[in-house]
């Protein structure tokens, strides 16, 4: 059974009951707090023991960690011995084309960076490029690859991933500041007028993502120290409504 | 009365001479014309003048709403502007994206859609959201040779839309579609034929730089207001006012 970031309270309380040979945890009821736990608060490291999973989730129960932080994947075997953390890293170009992108998150200098930092699986969403990702699972290969041209909505992936690598779009931006996730944007620098790179320039010298180019992404993300990431505070568009209603002469709300 | 429009070549260049049939027809064109000309001016005068002014007097009517949509983060930025908007103030509401955005008049939907579902019957009954598309002035990377007549022909599909929608508000926050729509809007307010207030939100993405929709709109006075969201612009652009981010 496996728990991934964004997990209900029904399914921690699943694994749990599982881990612990059926005894009930008597978790919250409320459906709509969103299961979630700290890195630092708790830190449940690779190849750990079922018995500290379980000393870890009875400490979430009692500490009301559940407004903070990312739930990594938790997945354990059929024998229940033992657990391994899987952290996804999402990659996405949006509607665009983005083959510089595409080919440095697939490149082995890359991948191997981003093992190194803990990340167990790769999914890139490719766009309209033309480069085609290899999927790989994981025996022989630093992480487990898999890709995808478009999708409706990215909310579920952005929710599951543990780090984002985008281009530079507001509206991908946004959508993953919003969700609390680390962001590492890259500017594709084929596009004639960028002005996207204004934005991404600005958010990281406010310290709310990271900037990169195609090149510098092995770099990046071999010395990047996640703790330095402010959260993003989403802004409002009630001043504009305020000052569009004075304007048109409509009283103050 | 006959008149010629003639191309006479002068020392200067050439230049034209409208001649009439007889000292009467003299006397009238030099009367009629420049009187015309002073018109439009004075009329160009009164209407730069009036753009800007808030209403000073209490409002309680329902205001027709033109919102303009764009693709990438133009529509998503603009839909958190429209989630906010009184319904009831703001209404009929008007969706206008380029022909060849998709995705973005589906996005307005969804969002009236919900609107729908919440609304309670002890509300008065307004006309139905409208949802358009519109001729895109240029398409990315179309030659500017080509631009300049689908611009016109943008232009043309605008004003016609204006005069079908006669909106009262105009919300834009910067796709090449709002130019054709602003300016239609202000040819209406010059000739007298329905007011708009034209308010500009320029893009959270453009940080030390406007738009070339926002340029425009700044430069030329056509918007009656004008908002940013970073300080850097607004230090740039001083006629524009402050909102911060909106995202």
């Amino acid at each position: 059974m496996e728990l991934r970031e964004g997990s209900g309270l029904a399914a921690v309380r699943g694994l749990a009951d599982q881990l612990d040979g059926g005894r009930k945890h008597s978790l919250s009821t409320d459906p709509t707090v969103q299961c979630k736990y700290s890195r630092s608060d708790c830190s449940i490291k690779p190849n750990e023991s079922i018995d500290a999973v379980l000393e870890q989730i009875g400490h979430l129960k009692s500490s009301k960690l559940f407004e903070r932080g990312c739930v990594n994947f938790l997945q354990m075997d059929g024998a229940g011995n033992g657990g391994r953390i899987r952290k996804m890293v999402f990659v996405t170009v949006g509607t665009t084309c983005f083959d510089a992108l595409v080919k440095a998150a697939d490149s082995r200098q890359v991948k191997e960076a981003l093992s190194k930092r803990g990340y167990t699986d790769l999914m890139i969403q490719m766009g309209r490029g033309s480069y085609v990702p290899s999927k790989v699972s994981e025996e022989d290969e630093p992480l487990t690859v898999d890709y995808f041209a478009f999708s409706p909505s990215i909310a579920d992936y952005l929710k599951s991933a543990s780090l984002i690598i985008s281009h530079a779009g507001s509206g991908s931006i946004f959508e993953t500041l919003q969700l609390g996730k680390s962001l590492i944007v890259v500017v594709n620098e084929d596009l004639m007028d960028n002005h996207q790179s204004e934005l991404a320039e600005e958010l990281a010298e406010r310290k709310h993502l990271f900037y990169a180019r195609p090149q510098m992404l092995q770099q990046t993300i071999e010395t990047m120290d996640l703790e330095t990431l402010v959260p993003y505070v989403p802004g409002s568009p009630k001043p504009v409504v305020d000052l569009i209603n004075k304007f048109l002469g409509f009283p103050a709300d | 009365m006959q008149l010629f429009l003639v191309l006479q070549e002068g020392k200067r260049g050439v230049f034209i001479n409208l001649k009439g049939m007889g000292k009467v027809n003299d006397g009238i064109l030099c009367f009629i014309f420049p009187i015309f000309v002073t018109i439009i001016v004075v009329r160009l005068m009164y209407v730069l003048y009036w753009v800007r002014k808030p209403n000073r007097s209490l409002r309680t009517d329902n205001l027709r709403t033109l919102i303009v949509l764009g693709s990438g983060g133009h529509t998503a930025e603009m839909l958190r502007i429209v989630n906010v908007l009184q319904k009831d103030r703001f209404a009929p509401r008007f969706y206008i994206a380029a022909a060849t955005d998709s995705m973005s008049l589906q996005k307005a939907k969804v969002l009236e859609d919900s609107l729908i579902q919440q609304e309670n019957s002890g509300r008065k009954m307004v006309e139905a959201s409208q949802f358009i598309q519109i001729y895109r002035s240029r398409e990315v990377g179309q030659s500017y040779v080509t631009s300049i007549a689908t611009t016109l022909i943008a232009l043309a599909h605008a004003v016609w839309l204006t005069f079908r929608i006669r909106p009262q508000v105009i919300i834009c926050n910067g796709p090449g579609t709002c130019i054709p729509l602003c300016t239609s809007a202000f040819l209406f307010k010059l000739v007298g034929l329905g007011w708009s207030n034209i308010f500009y939100v320029e893009s959270i993405a453009r940080v030390r730089k406007v738009s070339l929709s926002g340029l425009l709109l700044y430069k030329l006075l056509l918007a009656d207001q004008f908002y940013v969201q970073w300080p850097q612009l607004q230090k740039k652009y001083p006629r524009a006012q402050l909102v911060g981010c909106l995202m």
